[in-house]
This record gives structure tokens, sequence and C-alpha cells, in this order.
């Protein structure tokens, strides 16, 4: 009999993981939504994120809260080249060789990684790594409550950009229609930059969120990525805001089941509930139908 | 010196050409329209114009200056809108939205405000629906938001693509008195409409194109009275 501490605190800790899956999810709602992209590097661009925070940590002793606009920027500067060099290529491409890219970008990331630091596990041991708090029964710990407050601050933020700001604005109308999006004198080329460079760059945020809690090792974008697919599916393609709920719903189900079943099947839970939402509701929580 | 003069432009989708040495000018503070038959490449002259396809001879020059390379949105910033066939909204975002994502450029963000207010002292209904879908206008709405996002560019020349297609007789008539009315609020237009003998009688200046090539010109009223444009386009 599982009892309902232990419940509640699963569906604490897998709203605060959960928050850092949207993180990376939203990341490739964007970009998927406004280029009509997969990106199958987003959770290598992630693992980026988590090293430039480990090595400044490790080398210049960097808090890691205070590498977050490092990781932001360093990453944002790769992807706005990665999409000047690669993806502007095979934009009007056939999806095969934009698939073709994207992938090849993951192996040379991950594996470049792999080669430049060994593929081997590492962790950060911030100061304040063990401190608890708790709330009745649930037991909360700091590095992971605050990856929680970053990521909503981060994701609010977000949010807010794209509702108000003539830029932000400008994005959205360039994903639903890129003619008219020229005729409306917006340069389209330099917003396809801006949404590669912050669709990676917000991952690298989640990545360097997990850095403070999680082992980081090169091929971890992996599982990251794997996590951001269901969650933007699940959340409706393209939809940021679907994205960061769904994100946290899947960390709930996953942290709730590992409960109930072998942890190691956690993955399965999630591929079983993005499969039943496949069957009831195809075009995701929070999608349209029509894009 | 003419706004805008195009100067023998030939243009092709492939291998197949659709406009063939096309000449023509725009004056300041005139109505200019170019009418003829579907494809005969009223569309393709606007794309061009607006930089969305390149002559692959042949020149356009704005104010002066050649912009026959010019990317799209660079010829937007000095003040060249084209409303094109369709609408063409953003049609999940609302009204508002469409309006501050034409005023992206530095040009039309300059007063955009003060513009919002004249743009719907024009179109009342729009500020009415200003938090609404575009996708969820009707028809008629539409179309009206389509040219105020226009007008939001702050224009030195509006051009219109088939602005009343679709549109139930009333519409027309008046999305036809607009025409006018901009015109006399000394916007620059360059009409293409379906509806000839309606956009003839508005026009100063008029081209008939026909299969890639402008077969005639003269003023509007001169057209009206032609006997080819008569028995082609007016089914006199």
């Amino acid at each position: 009999m599982v009892g309902l501490d232990y419940v509640a605190n699963a569906v604490v800790s897998g709203i605060l993981i959960g928050s850092v899956y949207s993180l990376v999810g939203m990341g490739l709602a964007l970009i998927w939504g406004i280029m009509d992209v997969i990106n199958f590097a987003q959770g290598d661009f992630m693992m980026i994120g988590s090293f430039v925070t480990y090595w400044a940590f490790t080398l210049a002793g960097v808090d890691p809260l205070l590498s977050i606009p490092l990781s932001f920027l360093v990453t944002f500067a790769l992807g706005v080249l990665t999409q000047r060099v690669v993806i502007e290529r095979v934009l009007d491409a056939p999806m095969v060789s934009q698939i073709t890219a994207t992938f090849a970008l993951l192996l040379m990331i991950r594996y470049g990684a792999e080669a430049a630091f060994g593929p081997y596990t590492r962790r950060i041991s911030v100061p304040y790594a063990d401190v608890i708090f708790r709330i009745g029964s649930v037991s909360l710990q700091l590095p992971r409550l605050v990856a929680f407050i970053v990521s909503l601050g981060v994701a609010l933020a977000f949010y807010v950009f794209l509702k108000t700001t003539y830029t932000g604005v400008a994005l959205r109308a360039v994903s639903q229609n890129r003619m008219a999006a020229y005729l409306m004198g917006i340069n389209v080329r330099k917003m396809y930059w801006l949404a590669f460079g912050l669709g990676v760059g917000i991952s690298a945020v989640g990545g360097t969120l997990v850095a403070t809690f999680l082992p980081i090792y090169p091929e971890m974008g992996g599982f990251y990525a794997l996590i951001a697919f269901i969650v933007v599916v699940f959340g409706g393609f393209g939809s940021v805001f679907g994205a960061y709920i769904s994100g946290i719903i899947i960390g709930v189900t996953e942290s709730v089941s590992a409960l109930f079943i072998s942890p190691s099947l956690k993955d399965v839970v999630a591929f079983l509930l993005f499969i039943l939402i496949i069957l009831v509701k195809p075009a995701g929580l929070f999608g349209t139908e029509q894009r | 010196m003419s706004l805008l003069e195009v100067r023998g432009v030939d243009v092709f989708y492939g291998d197949a050409q659709a406009l063939w040495g096309v000449s023509f000018t725009v004056e300041r503070g005139t109505i200019t329209s170019v009418v003829g038959a579907n494809g005969a490449g009223k569309t393709t002259i606007m794309k061009t114009i607006s930089g969305l396809l390149i002559p692959k001879s042949g020149s356009v020059i704005f104010e002066g200056r050649d912009i026959t390379r010019e990317e799209p949105h660079r010829r937007v910033e000095m003040g060249i809108a084209h409303v094109p066939e369709g609408r063409q909204l953003f049609p999940r975002l609302t009204v508002m939205e469409n309006l501050k994502a034409a005023a992206y450029t530095k040009r039309a963000r300059e007063g955009f405000e003060d513009r919002l207010e004249e743009i719907f002292s024009l179109f009342p209904i729009l500020r009415e629906r200003r938090n609404q879908l575009a996708g969820t206008l009707s028809g008629g709405e539409q179309q009206m938001l389509a040219i105020a996002r226009g007008l939001v560019l702050r224009p030195e020349i509006l051009m219109l693509d088939e602005p009343s297609l679709g549109l139930a007789p009333k519409l027309v008539l008046m999305i036809l008195r607009l025409v006018r009315k901009l015109k006399e609020e000394g916007y620059t237009i360059l009409l293409v409409e379906q509806n000839v003998y309606q956009a003839l009688k508005l026009s100063d200046m008029a081209y008939v194109l026909e299969t890639g090539r402008i077969v005639k010109s003269g003023t509007g009223e001169e057209l009206l009275r032609d006997e080819g444009v008569k028995r082609a386009y007016l089914g006199l």
C-alpha cells in the first residue's frame, strides 16, 4: 500500500522536474511552430547548457544560477550560427533532408562533446544541494525548487515576450503566414535566426537547471529530447504554452507511476500517456487542428 | 519623376514566362489600375514590385532608385505596401496583433498609435473586433483588416490586389468607395481589380494586361470608351 504522503511527495517532485522538461519542450515547440523544422538536436543543445554551467562552476567557481545568462547566450549564439550555416539551407527542402540535417547536428554535438570531455558522468555539488524544506510531509530540495521557480519565470517572460512585444508578435506572424510577414516588412530570415537561437537557448536554461541536481554527461540529450518530443506532441504542436503545462503533467506522471512500478519503466508510462493522448486528442491538449 | 516606374520587366515562374517586357508608371497621388483576365499576370506585377518575385530582366524604379533586387522587407521600409490577393492575414493573431505585426518596421512604428486611431475611425468595426482572432472575421471584415494593415505600413504607394474579390455586391461598393477616399486623403494607389468597370471609373490611369503583355493604356475614361475594352471586359 502506498501512503498518501508518498503520493504527495511524488506529485511535488514531478512538478519540479516537469518544469525543466517544459523548458526543453518549449524550445522544441518554438522552433517547430515557427519554422516547421523538427530539431532532433534539441536535447544536445540542452546538454551544451549543462556543460557551460559545469565548466563555469568547476573552472571559475561561478554559481550555477549565475551562469544561466551565460548558458543561454552561448547556446543562443550557437543556435543562430546553426540556423545560418545549416537549417537555413534546408528550410524549403523535403522533410527527409531536414531530419537528416538536424540528426547530423545531434551526432556532431553529442559525440563531439563526448570526444572533448570523455563519456563520464559529472556532478556539480552546489553548497545548497542538501538544503531541504518541509511543508507538512512534503519535502522540497532547494535546487529543485529553484529550478522550478526559474523555469516558471523564464516561461512567463517568454510568454510576455511573444504576446506583447513587436518582435514577439512578428515571430508569431512569421509562423502563420511567411509571405504576409515579408509584406509587412518583417525580415523573415532574421526572425528564423532569432527563433532557433531562442529555441535552443531556452532549452539550455533547462540544462543549467538540471545540472544543479542531476548528473550530466555528453549523451544526456537523448533522454531529454525524447521527453521534449512527448511534451510537444502532448501540448499541441507548436504551442509554447501547451508545452509548459504538458511538461509538468509528464513529470508528475513519471514520478507518481514510479511509486507503483519499477522506476526503470517510468518512460514507458510517459509513452503510454502519449499514445493515449494521440488516440483521444490527436491535436494535443492545447493544439488547434490547423496551424 | 514618377513615384514608381516599371521598365521592361520579364518575369518567369521556372521556365514559364509570365510577364513580357512590361512597362508602366504610377504617378504620385493617383489611382492607377491594371486590368485583365485571370492569369494575365496582374498579381505577378504586384509581386515583382513588392519583391516577392525578381525579374529576369528589366527594372523597378521607386522614387528614382533602382530597387529591382532589393529584399521585400527593405521595400516596405521605403514605403511600398502590398495588400495581397486573398487577404493573407495572420489567422490566429487577433485584429490588434495583426496591426501590430504590420508595425514591425521602424517606418511603421513611428506614430503607430496615432495612425491606429485614424484606421479605427476609417473602420470602426475593427475597433470593436480588436481582440478577436482574424481568422474568425467575416470576409468583408478580413478585407478591411488587410487594407488597414497596409495603411499601418505608412505607404508611399498602396498596392491593392483584388480587394473586392469574393465580397457581396454591397461590400464591393464599400471597398471601392474606400479606395477613392484613400486617394482623396493623398494616398497613391496601384489597383488590380476583376471588377473592370468600377476600377476604370475610379482610375486616373489604367493599363490592360493580356497574357503577360500590356496591350493598352490610357486614362480610365479613355479605356471605358474603348471598343476593344468594352467587348472583352465590360460585356457590352
